[in-house]
């Protein structure tokens, strides 16, 4: 079983097919991800909020809106992202001139001589970023009216009690402001729009990982090549040759789901929290019901390696379908079907695999990522009984 | 002792009779050659006692034991160097055979030992890290043999192993065939080459439609078939009436002219080129070269399994 093993091992990962199929696509693919949604992040983080404010002499003069600038622009929690312009023309040229970059400028602020600043936004544009640009737009205007009503406030209790601030206590408590923005999760990690896109591709990568097992117990089969044919004449029990096929097969899958998971959270950069362990873990439980479904194909009597491996590369792109890989319309797909028909969920390995990394990023517990790997398990097994029908037969009457 | 002993084994692939009946006995120590035309079953037969093929009567005893698909310690006794090449096209030389070697043979360090001989054996030596594909079609054969007798089998069988060999690696594959043997292996020998047959084979079994039709040592079949040398005779003209007397003398099979030579094929006789001869005279036909050569198996080979073309 160990020569089985190390020489199937070494024969599958010389493979191109599964060198190309099992480590190099999920690579690539993750690349092409990297780019096409690096905007689509971008638009999901807080950023400090773009804005001109206009450095004339009513700026200069109030010291109170000159420092408040200052301290909203200081620092990584950031609330503005500020240019000088010298001019209002000038700022609102700056405004209008950043209409069609991603991030625009909200608007610009204009100090009256009343050392009160006026917020002047940005016009609704259309574009596909003028969601987020609103919601910059809401964060200039509520930290301009925040400023505003604490000057009033303190305008008014100096001009009733001029000693008013040499109370610590009074200060602290006019100082004291709700927070402008709040980071709140709902989840265990923050959410990113284009996880869920990995998450299906890791689904994908391990469907197409069960070409190892198909070629290597293809390969086992006497009808199916005269390598197959010169391999049942061995000295050795049909039982130990498959057992060291799957075990090589096994450890090929895992190692190309590790490495397309280490890319995907060192290059990509897609977060699982500090969960690498059990996904790691899922993934090796991945790894095995790929090498089931591999089994299952590369044993069915008919049909040709190749015929095989074509089987398998169409039922991993029509799962994957259903995982959300292909964009927001198949997402939207997925959805409507899981909603009709839960139990497709149960019958997709692609949905199980990326369901199971969605609970591990998401949950706080792991139940909801086991009940994924128990499906996982059960698929495995129903793959290794059926597969065993087939590889159980030790005659044929045709070669 | 008979090392392969089969009788009346019969298959079918639907209403085609592959094997009819067949009965084979290989001794210990032989070099059995297996002749027959296309679809005579030969393979058919080898891969049912092998227990690769399922079969529908008979019985197939090897070492004196029942072959059966679980039989290994019998399965470990047997070589098998299958018609079309069958290695690893991932692996290389080396590991191809030490793969191979490893499905018999478990004690590391012998396998090791067996491994080396084995590439010594087909002389690809030099090619032990180089993978199949690159290898020429002759090296590759030899590949297949390698990987096929690496666990020195007692009983190996080789189904056609010299097809697309040029002749050098031919004649050192047939020279290896007869060391193994030599060394103590019984040899079941496949080939479509007659004269390969011939040179290393101590007994023939010449089969057709699955059925046995002649069984014996080279010189046992032409005297079974009575056939006896090849007359050709080089003449200008020769009337249709001398070939026809030719043809009609007792010891004549055939006689046939192709408008340069006439071509006689006779039967086993002490004066065949003289009465040959005295027949042209007999018409004034002034032969010109004129040689006789001795029955081949070939000729034996077309007499029983007849001349007509095969699919």
């Amino acid at each position: 079983m160990a020569d089985t093993f190390k020489y199937v091992f070494l024969s599958l990962v010389r493979n191109k097919g599964i060198l190309i199929w099992a480590l190099a696509f999920p690579i690539v693919l993750s690349c092409c991800f990297m780019v096409m949604f690096q905007g689509l992040d971008q638009l999901a983080q807080t950023e400090p909020t773009r804005v001109v404010v206009v450095q004339d002499e009513a700026y200069d003069d109030s010291d109170a809106f000159r420092q408040f600038v200052d301290a909203a622009s200081e620092g990584d929690d950031a609330l503005l992202s500020v240019t000088f312009a010298d001019t209002p023309e000038e700022a609102e040229l700056l405004v209008n001139g950043s209409a069609g970059e991603d991030r625009p400028y909200a608007g610009y602020v204009t100090v009256g001589v009343d050392g009160m600043p006026t917020v002047h936004l940005l016009p609704e544009d259309g574009s596909a970023s003028s969601g987020v640009n609103n919601v910059y737009q809401a964060i200039l205007v509520r930290v301009m009216d925040v400023f505003c009503s604490k000057s009033q406030m303190i305008r008014e209790l100096l001009a009733q009690d001029p000693l008013f601030l040499a109370n610590p206590s009074n200060v602290e408590s006019v100082f004291q402001v709700s927070d402008v923005t709040q980071k709140t999760s709902l989840t265990e990690n923050a959410p990113r729009e284009s996880v869920r896109y990995y998450f299906a591709l890791l689904g994908m990568a391990a469907m197409f990982a069960a070409q190892g097992s198909l070629l290597a117990v293809g390969a086992l089969l006497p009808n199916a090549s005269p390598l197959g044919a010169r391999r049942a004449l061995g000295g050795i029990s049909r039982i130990r040759a498959l057992l060291g096929c799957i075990l090589a097969s096994w450890l090929v899958s895992f190692g190309c789901l590790a490495v397309a998971y280490l890319f995907i959270r060192y290059a990509a950069g897609v977060d699982f929290g500090n969960r690498d362990l059990p996904c790691l873990g899922v993934l090796a439980m991945s790894s095995l019901m790929s090498v089931g479904m591999g089994a299952l194909i590369g044993s069915i009597p008919k049909g040709s390696i190749g015929a095989k491996a074509g089987i398998l590369a169409g039922i991993a792109c029509f799962a994957s379908l259903f995982a959300g890989l292909y964009g927001e319309p198949t997402m939207e797909l997925a959805d409507s079907v899981a909603a009709a028909f839960p139990a497709s969920q149960y019958i997709n390995p692609a949905v199980q695999i990326s369901q199971a990394m969605f609970s591990l990023m998401y949950y706080e517990s792991l139940a909801p990522c086991l009940q994924h790997v128990l499906v996982l398990l059960a698929m495995t097994a129903v793959f290794f009984l059926a597969s065993a029908r087939f590889l159980g037969r030790q005659r044929y009457a045709s070669l | 002792m008979e090392i392969v002993d089969v009788k009346d084994l019969v298959k079918c692939y639907g209403n085609t009779t592959a094997l009819d009946h067949f009965d084979m006995k290989i001794e210990q120590g032989e070099v059995f050659g297996l002749l027959g035309p296309n679809g005579s079953g030969k393979t058919t037969a080898i891969n049912c006692i092998l227990q690769l093929l399922t079969y529908d009567k008979g019985t197939i005893r090897l070492f004196g034991e029942p072959m059966t698909p679980t039989s290994y310690d019998l399965k470990r006794r047997i070589g098998i160097v299958p018609q079309n090449v069958a290695v690893f096209e991932e692996l290389s030389v080396r590991e191809n055979v030490d793969y191979f070697c490893g499905l018999y043979v478990s004690d590391s360090k012998l396998r090791k030992e067996y491994v080396d001989d084995a590439i010594e054996f087909v002389g690809l030596k030099e090619y032990a890290k180089v993978r199949p594909r690159k290898l020429s079609g002759g090296l590759l054969r030899r590949l297949n043999i390698a990987c096929g007798i690496a666990h020195k089998p007692e009983l190996a069988f080789f189904d056609e192993p010299t097809v697309a060999v040029d002749p050098q690696s031919r004649a050192s594959i047939l020279q290896g065939i007869l060391d193994m043997n030599k060394a103590g292996t019984t040899v079941v020998y496949t080939s479509h080459y007659m004269e390969e047959v011939e040179e290393i084979c101590s007994r023939i079994m010449i089969m057709d439609k699955g059925r046995t039709l002649a069984i014996g040592t080279n010189t046992q079949l032409k005297v079974m078939t009575g056939i006896g040398e090849t007359i050709e005779v080089d003449v200008l003209e020769l009337p249709e009436a001398a070939r026809a007397k030719v043809a009609g003398l007792d010891s004549v099979q055939r006689a046939e002219y192709d408008g340069k030579t006439l071509h006689v094929t006779c039967e086993s006789g002490q004066h065949n080129v003289s009465d040959v001869l005295e027949c042209l005279k007999l018409f004034d036909v002034k032969p010109g070269r004129i040689w006789a050569e001795p029955p081949t198996l070939n000729d034996v080979f077309l007499e029983i399994t007849g001349r007509e073309l095969r699919d």
